[in-house]
This record gives structure tokens, sequence and C-alpha cells, in this order.
């Protein structure tokens, strides 16, 4: 409650305040700082980096990783994680396809995958608050299992299908826009209202700043964690569904390691690992520099082995940054 | 009185998970005396297989060519288990295999190297191994080998390609070079370019034989290189991935050059959306695995390692190969 306490005194203390973009660029300046120099570094050895197709391109490709990653930041928050969202993704994908192949409309089909997801996260949070498991292991037992039930639905084979629906959800362009683009904005605004915003976000920063206080305070913890998991695996089927439609194919391994890169982009994003504190708009500034290091590196023709070690190096370098500014400012 | 109540909804989920795994497991044995039982010869043999994924429909095919032979023609049991691209897993997998006693071990390897400590297992054990596929690194700790012949895979497919395109393209290579197969692919595409110097590779990236590696990765060769007008990728998965970018960025006059001969891919030849893809015949692989085993417990003489050949799908032929 101190730490919750403290955040607040120095939040009103602080005369940013009444300048949220300046507030923010200032908070989150570490990663930011990052960001700029790989943009920078990228402009300056390649020639195509900046071009606005290539930028585009980066956007769509990191559209997946942030959606997840959004849902990822809520878990964290309360000092939990969610590992089971690239199995959930999975199972959203191959029954949404599979509906389709049965005959079922694209809307309707869309709906119950995206449900599933939701209905699999909430079985998540149930698990975890009635049956006191911590949600490392609960999560994890519904990676393996989701991920033998997108096996079993699909007999291990991939399904490849055409659909004007999907392919514009896919590969469509609202005015220059590409909608994998869109809908991820439309995320980022949504999850960033929901925390900022409204009695629920509050309690979830209540809960991951400080359990016993948040419970002695008259908050239901445990709706409070059932929500949050929902939401991430809401996020992961739907991230499963645009993950399918730009492929043109449904398949049971697909999202394998997808929980890391979110992580990945939620802790480059300053969430901290102890719950509590953390912004949806860090982690969207994460997974743009995994983005950017992925799309980069590639222009630059980096074999696929090095860009593991510099991207490894990159997430640690950020991280370290960040909190010695933290530390400057505290 | 709350803990004893705990207890009990515990120990009843915990009964029903166990009738459940009796009545699967007895499920699947009724299973096996049925097929045993319409045989007529008086030795039984189990067998038992272990791919490296059973997601991709190569293996698939590659498991119906061995049942075919092992249990509808001989009438005996094979074992099969998926390794999930695992090779801890498929070295526990075959572990088990041993401590079944089974009569003959296939192994498609995840990992060339890796797969050895399972194969010095079975030699311990005086198993037998017929590797499937993939070609591991300790060929003398094997029975046999049955492969597609991987150079020729990519010799065909390079052959096409400088046929195609009058020797003169920008390629682009999709590749996934931990895997012995695919560097005998790419070493039989580079011998059949090598005579046409107007053949330039301009973008390389390995793409881990998927879909969603494939797709930002041709995404990415788009943006660097826009002269790109010919694609290689080493088995079909990686195509449509390929294809999934091309397509997204509506270039027409990218043509995709893969290795695999999948139903999908030859709709694909069909649909006139890619050139072609280099056919393996894993049904008949399967078959050809099959019957080796029982010429090896009948103590005849075999060849170690049986090559069955490839050949280009195009537009051309395609009709001969589309189910």
């Amino acid at each position: 409650m101190n730490q919750v306490l403290s955040e607040m005194e120095r939040k009103k203390s602080d005369s940013w305040r009444k300048w949220p973009v300046v507030h923010y660029v200032v908070s989150n300046s570490g990663i930011l700082i990052a960001l700029v120099s790989l943009i920078v570094f990228f402009a300056l050895t390649t020639s195509t980096f900046l071009s606005t197709s290539n930028v585009l391109n980066v956007l769509r490709q990191i559209s997946i990783n942030a959606i997840i990653a959004f849902g990822m930041t809520f878990t964290i928050l309360i000092n939990g994680i969610d590992l089971s969202v690239g199995s959930i993704l999975a199972v959203s994908q191959v029954i949404t396809i599979g509906l389709l192949f049965m005959g079922v409309p694209i809307v309707p089909a869309l709906i119950v995958g995206l449900l599933i997801g939701a209905v699999l996260g909430l079985i998540n949070g149930f698990v975890i608050t009635k049956g006191k498991i911590p949600p490392f292991i609960v999560t994890l037992s519904m990676m393996i299992m989701a991920r033998g039930f997108a096996y079993v639905l699909t007999g291990g084979r991939p399904m490849s299908f055409n659909n004007e629906i999907l392919s514009f959800i896919g590969n469509g362009y609202i005015g220059p826009i590409p909608v994998p683009i869109l809908i991820m904005v439309i995320c980022l605004i949504i999850t960033s209202f929901i925390l900022n915003k409204t009695k629920f976000g509050r309690h979830v920063y209540a809960v991951g700043g400080n359990r016993e206080a948040a419970r002695f305070s008259g908050i239901q913890i445990s709706k409070i964690e059932m929500l949050v998991y929902t939401i991430s695996g809401l996020l992961a089927g739907l991230s499963g569904v645009i993950l399918a439609a730009r492929m043109s194919s449904a398949q049971p391994t697909s999202g394998s390691g997808f929980e890391l890169d979110a992580i990945a982009a939620v802790v480059l994003g300053g969430t901290s690992f102890s719950g509590g504190i953390g912004k949806i708009g860090g982690v969207f500034i994460g997974a743009l520099i995994i983005g950017v290091l992925n799309n980069g590196l590639n222009l630059m023709h980096v074999s696929s082995y090095w860009q593991m070690i510099i991207k490894g190096l990159v997430i640690v370098t950020a991280v370290y940054v960040d909190s010695l500014k933290k530390k400057k400012r505290a | 009185m709350k803990t004893s109540k705990k207890m009990k909804s515990a120990s009843l989920i915990l009964t029903l998970i166990l009738i459940m795994v009796t009545m699967v497991a007895c499920g699947s044995k009724t299973q096996e005396t049925s097929t045993t039982s319409s045989s007529k010869e008086t030795k039984k043999h189990t067998f038992a297989a272990s791919y490296f994924t059973l997601n991709n429909p190569h293996f698939i095919d590659w498991s119906k060519g061995l049942k075919s032979e092992i249990v509808d023609k001989h009438g005996d049991k094979l074992i099969e288990v998926d390794a999930q691209l695992d090779i801890n897993k498929q070295i526990s997998d075959v572990e088990d295999f041993i401590q079944q006693k089974v009569d003959a071990i296939f192994i498609a390897p995840v990992d060339s190297k890796g797969i050895k400590t399972a194969l010095l297992s079975a030699k311990k054990a005086n198993i037998r191994v017929i590797i499937m596929d993939v070609p591991p690194q300790d060929t003398d700790l094997v029975t046999a080998m049955v492969t597609t012949d991987n150079f020729m895979a990519g010799k065909v497919l390079g052959d096409a390609m400088v046929k195609n395109t009058g020797g003169k393209a920008n390629v682009a290579i999709i590749d996934w070079s931990v895997v012995q197969a695919v560097v005998d692919r790419t070493d039989g595409f580079t011998a059949a370019v090598k005579a046409s110097p107007g053949i330039k590779v301009v973008a390389r990236q390995d793409g881990k034989a998927s879909t969603e590696s494939a797709l930002p990765i041709m995404e990415n060769f788009l943006q660097s290189n826009p002269e790109i007008n010919a694609v290689f990728t080493i088995n079909d998965p990686s195509a449509v991935g390929a294809l999934a970018a091309i397509e997204a960025a509506k270039r027409t006059d990218i043509k995709i050059y893969s290795i695999d001969g999948s139903q999908d891919a030859i709709k694909l030849v069909k649909d006139n959306k890619i050139a072609g893809t280099s056919a393996q015949f894993p049904v008949k692989m399967g078959q050809v695995a099959g019957d080796l085993v029982y010429k090896i417990l009948n103590k005849e003489n075999v060849e170690k390692w049986v090559k069955v050949e490839s050949l280009f799908i195009d537009q051309s032929n395609y009709q001969q190969y589309l189910k």
C-alpha cells in the first residue's frame, strides 16, 4: 500500500501531470531512447528502413505480438503471468477455421473463436483463484493442454482456406493503413483506457501494488483476477484469428513460443515483475523495439542466429538503462 | 470440515481422470486385437515409430505408408509417437520403446546429431533401428535408412528454375540449415544453377521450415530486395508463408519453387500461384521402410541406404499427382 500511496503522492506533486504527453515521454524515456537510437541506426545503415511501406510493414508484423502483450500486461500487473497465450491463440485459430470448413458463416465463426479464447482465459483465472495454485503452474498446464487440444481438433494438419472477410482482416487496408495495425491501435486505446480511467483498472494496480492492503480496502481480488485472465485469453484469441487471416492457413503449431515474445515486450515496456507498475503505452514501445530489431537486422542481412544474440542483449540493456533512470528519479 | 470437502472433490476428480484413462486404454486395446486376429502368421511382431513431428502432412503420409505395410499387409502392431520437434522427448520415447522390447524402431530424427544417445541405447539392447527421412550423423549405429534423395530434390528444382527463367533470376532462399536433409537440398540447388551465372542469390534467411516464420522473412526480403523474382523455399509450409507475403504485396512477378509435393502445394501449382514443388513420395517411402524391416528380420541382405527419387511437379504434370 505504501508503494501505491507514494506513487499517488508523486503523481500529485508532479507538475507534468497537466501535460500527459510530456509526462509520458519523461517517465518512459529509457525505452524511448533505446527505440529512437535503433531507428536512427537502421535509417543510417539501410536505405529502405524508413520508407512508408517498410514502416507499415514493421507495424503490421508487430501487431500480433503487441495485442498478446497488452493482455499479458494485465496479468503481470497483478503479479501473475500467462504462459498459455500461444496455445490459446492456436485453439482460437483452428476452431474459427474449423467452423468455417463446416459451413458456418464467417462472422459467427469469428465470434466463437474469440469467445473460446476468453473462456480458456476465464478457466485459467478460475483455477488460480479457487484452487489457490500459482498462476505460473496453472497457465503452464493450460499451455500444454490447449496445444494438445489444437492438435486433436486438426489431426495435426494445417488447414488452408480462402475467405474474403478473413483476407481483408489479414491483408486488407482501410485507406493507406493495413487492417491488423488498426486492430492493434484499437486494442491499445481500449486497454489503456481500462487501466487508466476505470475503477477496474485502479483495482488492478492496487492488487499488484499490495495484495493484502487491497483486500482490506474491500477489493474482490478473485473477481479482478478472473477478469484479468479472461482479457488475456480474449486478446490471445484475437491475435490467433489475425495470424490465421494473414497466412490464409490455420495451424495447430501456431503461436509456439509467442508467450515469451509477449513477456519480452511487457518487460521492455517498463512493467515491473513484482506487480503494480507498468503502462500499456510502454508495452507498445517494447513491442516496437522487438519488431524494429527483427526487421532492421533482416534488412541488413544479418543471419538469424546472430539476430537472437543481438535481441537478447538489447532486451537486457534496455531494461537496465530504464532501471537506472527510475533509480535517479526515486 | 472445509478441507475434507475439498479433499473429497479432489479425489473425485482424480478417480474420474483414472476412469477416463482406463477407458481410453481399453479402447485402444480392443483395436489392437481386432487388427491382429485377421492375420495368418504365427509369430506376431511389434514395431515402433517416432516421428519428429506429426503436424506436417509429409509425416502423416509416411505413417500411412508404414501402416499399410505393417498393419494391413502383415497384421502386426505399430506403436507411433510424435516427438513434437523436441529431441529430448524423442530420446525418452525411444528409450520407452526399448523397455517394451519391440522388434524394430523407425525414427525420423529431430536432430541428426542429438539422436545418437537413443541410437546407442537401441544398439545396446540389440534392437534394430531404421531411419526415416533424415540421415543421422552416426550412420554406423543404424541398420538401414530410407530417405528422399534430397540432393536430387534440390537439383530438379534448380534445373526447372534455370529452364523457366532462361538462366537469369534474382533468388531469395528461405532455408533451414540446421537439418542435414535441408542442407542436401540447397546443395542440390546450388549444383544445378552453378552453370548459370545469371542466377544470383540476393537474400537468404533461416525460416525454421514453418509458415509463420517464413511470412515476415519474405515481407522483409520484399522491402530490402525488390528486385527478387524467384524464391526457393526448402519445404511447402515455408512456401505457403512466402506466398502470403507476396500476395499481400500484390507482386505477381515472383515465382516460388518449393520442395515436398504436398497436396496443398500441388493445388497452388494448379492455380498457377507457385512455379512448382519437388515431390517426395512419403507414402511410398513408408511402404519401402515397412517392407525393408521384414527383409531384415528374415536375415536377407539389404541395401543400407535406400533413396527414393524425387521429381519436379509443375504446370505440365500436376494432374497425375492431384488427389
